[in-house]
C-alpha cells in the first residue's frame, strides 16, 4: 500500500490476476505492517453459496461475503486495517488529488461521484494520492500518498474504460453492497515511488448532478466545514484533541468550496483557477 | 503489498523474554519485529510494551517502522485510558448519589489506581463491584441514566441472573461503553465464590476519588479471574498484570495479605500456580506456599504445567498441539469449577446446539463479543 505493507498469507486463486495487476509491481519492504487472510467460510459454505472471510492478524472484522466479491473484500479489509491501526495520522474519508505540488481533498459521501471524479482527474494529469482515505500528517498538514487503487462503481466502470481504453481495471464484482464494483489504478509503482507528501491547499465537497444547466460553487462557513470533516474522519475519536487541533489548523489554512457540477472539464479548470494555480 | 508464505514462527520464550527484558529487543531484525508485533497485538500487549520502551533509553534505537506501530498503539491506549477514567467518574457519581459504593475492578481499577501496568492497559469493558443488597438499585440507576441491556437470549439472561456473579452487560447508549456489574468475584452457583467481607474491608479510596480493591485483593482477584475462567484468551496479558502488581507492591505485608485472602477464599492452589509461573518466567523471587501432602503436590504440578501451555497467546505463529490441548483442559476445568455437574450438562448442551447452528450458517461473528471498548470503528 506504499505507506504500509500488508502480507496476504492465503487467498483464493481467483483473485490472483487482480492482485497482480494492482500490487504486482510493489517493491517489498523487509517488514510488513499487516498480516491478512482471505479464507473460505464454513465447510458447508464451500459448496453451497460459497463465502469468503477477511481476517487480519486473527481478527475477523466483517461478516462473510459471497465468494465472487473476494477482491473487493480485500480492498475494504485493507481500508479497515489502516483506519483501525494508524493513529499517527488523521485519516479522513476522502479522495486526495495533487497537481503542481498542491493537494486537494475531496471528502464526500458515497454516491456523490467522488471516485468517478478522482479517476477522471487522475487520467487528466493529476496524481491520485488516494481515492478512499486522506492520510494527513498532523504536524506538517501534508497529505501522504498511498499505493491503493480507486474503487469505481456501476456506470463509472464503463466511463473509466472509455476515457482511458488501456486503464488498469480489475474484473467487476457484481451485486456488492455498493452495486457493481471494480478497482482501477492510474500509476505504476515506479511512478508512485517518486511521490512525496504534499501540502494541502484546498478542500472540495463535490456534488455531481447530470441535469445541471450551469455549474455552481459556494463557499462554506468554517464551522460547517469543521463539522463535515469530523464526520468524515475515521479516527477522530481516538486522536481526540490532536484531531480537533489538526482539523482546525487545516481549515484555517486552505480554501474550501462546495461545487455542484455536471461537466468534468469545468471541475479541472475550477481547481486550477481557484486553488492550485497553473504552477511553473 | 507483497505476497508471502505463512508468517514465520516465533517461540513463546521469545515473547516472555520481550516482557522480561524489553531493552534487549533493539537487537531484533525487522522480520523478528514483524512477528513480535503481530503476536503482541493479539495478546493485547503492544501498547504495554510501547510505554515500557518509550520510557526507556532504547526508544531511539528501535526502527522507525516499528516505532510507528508502538506510537499508534500508545495513542489508542491513552485514549481508552482517558475514556475509562471519565466513564468511571460518571458511574461513581451516579451510584454514590444513591448511597452505593462502586468498586472498580481489573483494567478500570489499574487505570484508576495508576498501577505500574496501567499505561497501555486495554480493557474490553469496565468491571464494577457493588454489594449484593444494592445490586437492584444500582442496575435501576444505570438503566435510568443512558445505560441499557442489549437483547440476549432468554437462556443467557437466566444464566446471568441465576448462576453468575454479574448481571448481563450494560451498554452506554451514546458511547457504546460496556459495563459489567458484579455482586461477587466468582459465580455463586459454583459454591466457590469467595466470602467477600475481607475483600470489602480493604477497599481503598484512590487519589482520583474512586474506589478500588486494595493491592493485595486486586492481585488475588486477578488470579481468581485468570485461574477459574474457562477461557484464557488474554491470559498472558493477565500474567503481565500480575507481574507488574507483584513488582510494584513487593513487600512483606503485601504478601501476607495476599496469602491471607487466598486462604480465606480457598484459592491457595491458584495462588501457588501463578507465583510459580511468575518466578520461572520473569525471574521473580516471590514466596510460594508449599503444598501439603502428595496429592496436593501432584495436583499443583499438573496445574502449573497445563497453565504454562494454556497461557501461550492464541496466535498462529505460536500454535502448538500442547497449547491447544492445555487450553481445552482449562476449558473443561473452568466449566467443571463453575457449575455443579447437572447444571453443567444442561448449560453445555444448550451452548453446543447454538454454536453448531452458527457454525452451520458459516457465521463466525454471530456469537462474538465486542472486542473494543466503545462503539469505535462502526464503519
Amino acid at each position: 500500500m506504499g505507506l504500509f505493507q500488508a502480507k496476504v498469507n492465503n487467498y483464493p486463486s481467483s483473485i490472483s490476476p487482480a492482485l497482480d495487476l494492482i500490487y504486482g509491481d510493489c517493491q517489498p519492504k523487509e517488514m510488513s505492517d499487516f498480516s491478512v487472510n482471505l479464507a473460505p467460510g464454513s465447510i458447508i459454505r464451500k459448496w453451497l453459496r460459497p463465502q469468503i472471510v477477511f481476517e487480519s492478524n486473527t481478527r475477523i472484522p466483517f461478516k462473510p461475503l459471497p465468494f465472487s466479491q473476494a477482491y473487493a473484500l480485500l480492498e475494504w479489509g485493507l481500508n479497515w486495517c489502516l483506519a483501525t491501526h494508524d493513529f499517527n495520522h488523521l485519516l479522513l474519508h476522502s479522495a486526495v488529488l495533487v497537481k503542481n505540488n498542491k493537494a486537494i481533498l475531496f471528502p464526500a459521501l458515497p454516491g456523490s461521484g467522488k471516485s468517478t471524479l478522482s479517476c477522471w482527474l487522475a487520467i487528466h494529469g493529476w496524481k491520485l494520492y488516494s481515492d478512499e482515505m486522506a492520510v494527513i500528517n498532523p504536524d506538517t498538514l501534508t497529505a501522504e500518498p498511498l499505493y491503493r487503487p480507486a474503487c469505481i462503481k456501476n456506470q463509472s466502470i464503463e466511463l473509466v474504460k472509455t476515457w482511458q481504453p488501456d486503464a488498469m481495471v480489475t474484473n467487476v464484482c457484481s451485486d456488492t453492497a455498493k452495486g457493481d464494483v471494480a478497482h482501477a489504478k492510474f500509476q505504476t509503482w515506479a511512478e508512485y515511488s517518486t511521490l512525496e507528501p504534499v501540502e494541502i491547499a484546498g478542500i472540495i465537497f463535490p456534488k455531481y448532478d447530470g441535469n445541471l444547466a450551469e455549474e455552481q460553487y459556494y463557499t462554506i462557513a468554517k464551522s460547517q466545514v469543521f463539522e463535515e470533516l469530523c464526520q468524515h474522519a475515521f479516527n477522530y475519536h481516538v486522536l481526540g484533541y490532536q484531531a480537533f487541533d489538526t482539523v482546525w489548523r487545516l481549515i484555517d489554512k486552505v480554501k474550501v468550496f462546495e461545487v455542484h457540477y455536471s461537466n468534468l472539464n469545468f471541475m479541472d479548470e475550477f481547481l486550477l483557477d481557484e486553488i492550485v494555480g497553473y504552477g511553473s | 503489498m507483497r505476497l508471502l508464505d505463512m508468517a514465520h514462527r516465533f517461540s513463546f520464550e521469545q515473547l516472555i523474554e520481550a516482557v522480561r527484558a524489553p531493552t534487549q529487543l533493539t537487537r531484533l531484525s525487522l522480520s523478528d519485529w514483524e512477528v513480535l508485533l503481530f503476536v503482541l497485538k493479539t495478546a493485547r500487549l503492544e501498547a504495554y510494551l510501547a510505554f515500557v520502551l518509550h520510557d526507556s533509553d532504547t526508544w531511539d534505537e528501535i526502527p522507525a517502522q516499528v516505532r510507528a506501530h508502538f506510537s499508534a498503539a500508545m495513542v489508542y491506549a491513552q485514549r481508552q485510558n482517558d475514556q475509562v477514567f471519565h466513564e468511571g467518574q460518571e458511574i461513581h457519581e451516579l451510584l454514590m448519589a444513591q448511597g452505593v459504593v462502586p468498586v472498580f475492578l481489573k483494567g478500570a481499577a489499574y487505570i484508576i489506581a495508576a498501577t505500574k501496568n496501567a499505561n497501555g492497559r486495554l480493557c474490553s469493558d469496565i468491571d464494577l463491584l457493588v454489594k449484593e443488597d444494592v445490586l437492584a438499585v444500582s442496575e435501576a440507576t444505570l438503566l435510568n441514566n443512558f445505560w441499557y441491556h442489549k437483547s440476549i437470549t432468554d437462556y443467557d439472561d437466566k444464566y446471568y441472573r441465576e448462576y453468575a456473579h454479574e448481571i448481563p452487560p450494560l451498554y452506554h447508549l451514546t458511547r457504546g461503553t460496556v459495563l459489567d456489574l458484579h455482586h461477587n468475584l466468582f459465580l455463586p452457583v459454583s459454591g466457590k465464590a469467595p466470602p467477600l467481607e475481607q475483600f470489602w474491608e480493604g477497599v481503598v479510596l484512590q487519589e482520583s476519588g474512586r474506589y478500588t480493591l486494595e493491592p493485595a485483593a486486586m492481585f488475588m482477584h486477578s488470579i481468581i479471574h485468570l485461574m477459574l475462567n474457562e477461557e484464557v484468551v488474554h491470559g498472558f496479558r493477565d500474567m503481565v498484570d500480575l507481574k507488574c502488581l507483584a513488582e510494584q507492591f513487593n513487600n512483606e505485608p503485601f504478601w501476607q495479605r495476599v496469602e491471607q485472602l487466598a486462604i480465606e477464599s480457598h484459592f491457595e492452589t491458584e495462588l501457588t500456580v501463578v507465583l510459580t509461573l511468575l518466578n520461572t518466567w520473569f525471574d521473580g523471587n516471590y514466596p510460594v506456599l508449599q503444598p501439603v501432602g502428595r496429592s496436593q503436590r501432584t495436583k499443583l504440578k499438573w496445574l502449573t504445567r497445563i497453565y504454562k501451555y494454556a497461557l501461550i497467546p492464541d496466535h498462529p505463529a505460536l500454535h502448538s498441539v500442547r497449547s491447544g490441548v492445555a487450553r481445552f483442559m482449562v476449558f473443561v476445568r473452568g466449566h467443571s469449577i463453575k457449575m455443579p455437574f447437572t447444571v453443567l450438562v444442561k448449560h453445555f448442551s444448550i451452548k453446543l446446539w447454538l454454536g453448531f447452528r452458527n457454525w452451520l450458517r458459516g457465521d463466525a461473528t454471530a456469537d462474538s463479543k465486542p472486542v473494543d471498548l466503545g462503539a469505535a470503528f462502526k464503519r
